[in-house]
């Protein structure tokens, strides 16, 4: 009919656009990524080749591991800290709306500055050894950010303080959409108030934390901009993941083959992680 | 309400015993957040008080010295003669070029994020549920994945590495969200609303521009938000599709701070870092319960 | 002025048909209401009336022209939606003229037909106020003044006083009854109310499972119910149903319920009865009476379960053979009432239907 036509004409140019832009070049990522394209794609079918050489490549390893110690700390901490937080604020509090502004602030900023001000701040020679040196602690030591073993963490830290403020905002939201008469009922029944946000809203809650897990996973698999700008991969190749390493692949170190078989395996992580999300959201809204 | 901490039996403690429970733990509670508070507030104060410093004044200090003088002379460094490289036009060759980015973006993105939000919302049709799945795993995607691939598409197109083609990137992967977020908006309209223009004789355009369009001021100021910060903030897309002469802000500072030669200006580079979060940090604070609507909503539907 | 045709209309979702080859004519200047429970197609009838949702099959005339294809604007009706459907953003005076700035009809006569709809419905000194600032009341009223401004040959209502409180909805419905009779318009009104439809309608077409049970005028459609179906659903509180069998004898039909014999009028058969037949005999709660002693007719006694005080009336319940039977009286009569009570049915106002089919016979 006429009338619906508007519609799919309005339509029609953004399935275009999403299958050209998304679904055609992740086709085209996965097809490249079984081939023996070097600096320019080439077409010639090469099994898994691809894979075994990214699977024997050093710096491969470092970046895949990187992002498992990365995603399971940012993911534990951000969380926790996260619905302390909410619960924190959650309790009728004077100045909520102080408290609110300060710890979600880092959300607005950039992981590029997020990262500069860190690197800044853990910069040995200047930054808190030096503070706490200076203060009168002079074995003091906290140089994790030039430490291959350790940098890691220091973009946990970064990371957890710029996201831990998304987390607390989503359960915030969370708890106030809370029935108060479970409150109410819990009161009359004399359950201790901790107990209440551990056995009854935390499992009340687990969609929206659920939906969390989710944000900050895809955030953690994606990572390349604060990594780039705290370390740059660096000391070495200590602190590389595989969105840095797929980028550096592609862009200068021209490797097709190699940045898009790992571009599938972020891509496998990605789904891995979304999947059981998907399953559970369409479990609970089609019942 | 305040008796929530009250115990179940009252007769099993005394008043004042209660009273003092009660009073140590909203001490605690109001420790554990002011101490959160400072925590958080140290990485923005602490590149505050370098921008200000001079440099023997860095050396000779700690981070948290304050600084003698209030010295804009790294501000006024960062913002107009910072060097990338060769070029020592400071930052604000960045800051227009981000500000070219976003303008046209930013509209565009929302523009048609609410048009689209508008017909799958409101406007039954075959295959409505398969564009809108799919669009939301496009929000799922990591960029890494897609990024070769497109930028061969951009530069057939001969759009990469200019203007209009970080716009049309930056639209591009605002679709999915700017799409479920009006979606989910409209969704919650009354279909009637739309029969009862169909009955007056509105068409598609004539129902979304003066009916659906002056409803939205709520989710457009959220939207607004969302892809301001969203498009100001972003690095990769711009370092990978802007090109040289385009390059945004994020991508210029991370280079002014990261290849500098020579001797490191450490105020230079926080008083850049402390420019280019401004804007957003300006959009955050003057926006306050938009923003938190917006990352919730962005989040939970994104 | 124009009547509505509809002829063989299909519609299904998927597998789920909503529409089965309904088939009625509206005559000009009527007001028809399409009742029934809800799912039951009343509400997919009137949007494909107003070329809101498009049909599998059949046609729909509006005067002598088939709209079937016909965009909702195209087809000179008007429409009042459940949820009142006001642009939330306009003021009542917009939202009275959208409709005709649309259609471009010439701004003093769009001027003249608001104030015209504002004094018709008193919202004239609401004119300039948003939807968000009127109560439920106005702001149905604004949604009546928008489809009247149209001046269009056919009205649909969907369900509109269904968001409304008690009170307003009788005062709305003597409302909409006099606009009908002022205006001469032909209304389609679409509700799952027994007693709008009894009070507004000059014809009732009552709908189940997408099908059109009965059309006719609500005396009919209240005396003379042509299904089971019908009569439970029309009537408060609903017909009383007795299972039972029936005879053909030498004097005439008989029903026969266990110990209960009632010998039937022919009056209440539509055509010659069968012989013998599995039947259900619907009583209405005022036919019964409470006999003193043994009266002319036939009588039968039952026990006393409750007794319902409604006001104006009373309704007692009675227990007869394990089925529940009410009985309407006055509130002093039904004081004295105690036990059981001897009920004298008043046959010649019964129905009697094939307990097979569920039709009247």
């Amino acid at each position: 009919m006429r009338r619906h036509k508007t519609a799919e004409f309005v339509i029609v140019p953004t399935i275009a656009v999403v299958f050209i832009c998304f679904y055609a070049p992740i086709i085209w990522t996965i097809f490249i990524s079984f081939t023996r394209s070097g600096m320019f794609p080439s077409y010639s079918f090469s099994g898994l080749m691809q894979y075994w050489r990214l699977v024997g490549t050093e710096r491969w390893h470092t970046a895949f591991l990187n992002m498992f110690v990365f995603g399971v700390l940012f993911v534990g901490f951000a969380l926790i800290l996260g619905f302390l937080l909410a619960v924190a604020l959650d309790q009728r509090i004077r100045f909520e709306g102080f408290f609110r502004t300060v710890l979600l602030y880092p959300l607005s900023m950039s992981f590029i500055v997020t990262g500069l001000a860190w690197q800044w701040l853990l910069n040995p020679a200047m930054g808190l050894q030096h503070l706490v040196r200076e203060a009168g602690w002079d074995n003091f030591l906290f140089d994790w950010i030039i430490r291959p073993d350790r940098a890691i963490y220091t973009i946990v830290l970064a990371a957890v303080w710029h996201s831990s403020g998304l987390v607390m905002a989503i359960i915030l939201a969370g708890l106030r959409g809370v029935d108060r008469d479970i409150w109410r009922a819990t009161q009359v029944e004399g359950i201790p108030r901790w107990r209440t946000y551990l056995s009854i809203i935390l499992p009340l809650l687990r969609p929206v934390v659920l939906t969390c897990v989710v944000l900050l996973i895809i955030n953690v698999v994606r990572s390349y901009d604060l990594v780039v700008a705290m370390t740059n991969g660096g000391p070495g190749n200590a602190t590389d993941v595989p969105g840095k390493f797929v980028i550096d692949m592609a862009f200068e170190r021209a490797n097709i083959g190699q940045a898009s078989a790992a571009a599938v395996i972020m891509l496998l992580t990605v789904i891995a992680a979304v999947m059981p999300y998907f399953y559970l959201e369409t479990r609970r809204t089609g019942r | 309400m305040t008796d929530n901490n009250s115990p179940a039996f009252p007769f099993a403690f005394s008043a004042a015993q209660a009273r003092r429970r009660r009073c140590g733990s909203r001490i605690a509670l109001y420790l554990f957040l002011s101490g959160a508070a400072v925590l958080f507030s140290i990485p923005l104060l602490i590149m505050v008080l370098t921008s200000f410093k001079s440099m023997p004044e860095i050396r000779q200090g700690t981070i948290f010295s304050l600084p003698a003088a209030l010295d804009l002379s790294a501000w006024v460094k960062a913002w107009s003669g910072a060097c990338t490289g060769l070029a020592c036009g400071g930052l604000s060759v960045g800051f227009w070029n981000s500000v070219r980015i976003l303008v046209p973006s930013v509209v565009l993105s929302i523009l048609a994020g609410a048009l689209n939000g508008y017909a799958l919302a409101l406007w039954r049709f075959r295959g409505a549920h398969a564009v809108l799945t799919a669009l939301m795993l496009g929000a799922f995607i990591p960029y890494q994945v897609i990024l070769y691939p497109l930028v061969k598409i951009f530069s057939f197109l001969h759009l990469y590495s200019t203007l209009p083609g970080i716009i049309v990137i930056h639209v591009v992967f605002g679709l999915p969200l700017m799409t479920m977020l009006f979606r989910n908006f409209y969704a919650a309209i009354p279909a009637e609303l739309v029969k009862a223009a169909r009955v007056d004789g509105a068409g598609f355009f004539r129902i979304f521009f003066e009916i659906m369009l002056p409803m939205s001021t709520n989710i457009l100021i959220v939207a607004l938000i969302l892809q301001t910060t969203g498009i100001w903030n972003d690095y990769l897309l711009g370092l990978i599709f802007a090109g040289h002469d385009n390059q945004p802000m994020t991508v210029q500072l991370n280079n002014i701070v990261t290849n500098g030669t020579g001797i490191v200006e450490y105020n230079v580079n926080m008083a850049a870092t402390v420019l280019t979060a401004l804007p957003p940090l300006a959009v955050y604070f003057l926006s306050g319960r938009y923003f938190v609507r917006g990352i919730a909503s962005g989040a939970v539907k994104g | 002025m124009s009547g509505i045709s509809v002829q063989h209309l299909n519609k299904a979702y998927a597998s789920f048909q909503v529409l089965r080859d309904i088939d009625f004519r509206v005559s000009a200047g009527e007001f028809v209401v399409l009742l029934g429970p809800s799912g039951c197609g009343k509400s997919t009838l009137l949007n494909v009336i107003a070329g809101l949702d498009e049909v599998d099959s059949g046609r729909v005339l509006i005067g002598d022209t088939d709209v079937t294809g016909f965009e909702p604007n195209q087809r000179g009706l008007a429409m009042v939606f459940q949820s009142y459907a006001l642009y939330p953003t306009m003021t009542v005076r917009r939202n009275l003229s959208f409709g005709l700035r649309v259609n471009k009809v010439a701004k003093p006569e769009v001027e003249r037909r608001v104030a015209w709809a504002a004094n018709l419905l008193q919202l004239t000194p609401m004119l300039d106020r948003l939807p968000s600032q009127l109560s439920g009341g106005q702001r149905q009223r604004v949604a009546i003044g928008r489809a009247l401004v149209r001046q269009v040959p056919v009205y649909l209502f969907d369900e509109p006083l269904s968001n409304l409180d008690a009170r307003l909805r009788t005062e709305m419905r003597v409302e909409i009854k006099r606009l009908h009779q002022e205006l001469g318009c032909t209304i389609v009104y679409v509700t799952h109310d027994q007693v709008e439809a009894m009070t507004l309608a000059t014809r009732i077409a009552v709908m189940k499972d997408g099908k059109i049970e009965q059309f006719a005028d609500p005396a009919t459609v209240y005396d003379r119910p042509a299904s089971l179906f019908v009569a439970s659903f029309v009537g408060s509180p609903a017909m009383n149903f007795i299972e039972g069998r029936l005879h053909g004898e030498a004097a005439g039909p008989v029903f026969r319920s266990g110990d209960l014999i009632l010998p039937l009028e022919p009056g209440v058969f539509a055509a010659p009865p069968p012989e013998e037949l599995d039947v259900v005999l619907g009583i209405r709660p005022e036919d019964i009476v409470i006999a003193p002693g043994a009266g002319p007719g036939p009588t039968f006694s039952a026990a006393l379960v409750f007794i319902e005080p409604m006001g104006a009336d009373t309704f007692a319940w009675f227990d007869h053979a394990g089925g529940r039977l009410s009985v309407r009286l006055s509130p002093t009569l039904a004081r004295g009432l105690a036990g059981a009570a001897t009920l004298a049915p008043d046959l010649a106002k019964a129905s009697i239907f094939d307990a097979a089919t569920g039709r009247r016979l």
